[in-house]
């Protein structure tokens, strides 16, 4: 659960993170503090699974510190470090997680919890919006990508 | 897509046939989109679903 009672000082330090995070840079500050809101950070030592393919993707992550290691059926496919984001898209489509997690180096992590965000989200249309366009991008790259692969 | 994100057409479009077509304007979406939360969080679901559909079948 996020803190209940949070510090002013908090609530800007993590908006002023979320702002450098790829996911939420076309967000006001106003948006990234209630973003801020619903955050709780968690510790994990080297070695730690944070989730396996197939879990619920009950919450979304954000490295702040550390790294850690996508794996699929025991494969490494990315290595993430710090402002990298993991598991957005199972948080806003309600999908099971595709990939594993596991602690490559000591790591802070920020957490949002599904179930928080989605209430936020349709209680703050501007920040779907913002989050739209993000993802519009990705997709553009995602099809100009595979036109590569494809074209003959 | 370059009503969400704003960018120009990514492909160019022609008429093969005499064709009616349905218009919706990127101000009038966007204003509604803005006044209907649990719409436009059915959007970025849709989209989404695209981007995860895309990287899978890219890798």
């Amino acid at each position: 659960m996020p803190d209940h009672e949070i510090s002013l000082y908090k609530i800007i330090e993590r908006s002023s993170f979320l702002q450098k995070v790829d996911l939420f840079r076309d967000l006001s500050p106003k948006y990234l503090a209630s973003i801020a809101r619903l955050i709780d950070e968690i510790h994990l030592l080297k070695g730690e699974v944070l989730f396996e393919i197939g879990d619920p993707g009950d919450y979304m992550y954000i490295i702040r510190q550390g790294s850690i290691s996508i794996r699929v059926h025991g494969d490494e496919v990315a290595a993430l470090g710090e402002q990298a984001c993991l598991g957005e898209m199972a948080l806003i489509d309600g999908l099971p997680r595709s990939a594993s997690a596991v602690v490559l180096s000591e790591a802070n992590l920020m957490r949002i919890a599904s179930h928080d965000f989605r209430k936020l989200l349709e209680n703050k249309p501007e920040i779907s919006l913002a989050l739209m366009k993000t993802i519009a991008i990705r997709l553009r790259e995602a099809d100009a990508h595979q036109e590569k692969g494809t074209e003959a | 897509m370059a009503l969400v994100d704003g960018l120009p057409r990514s492909a160019t479009c022609i008429a093969a046939e005499d064709s009616e077509l349905l218009v919706l304007s990127d101000h009038d979406f966007l204003t509604f989109l803005h006044g209907h939360g649990s719409i436009a969080l059915g959007v970025l679901q849709t989209l989404t679903q695209r981007l995860r559909n895309q990287l899978e079948a890219t890798h």
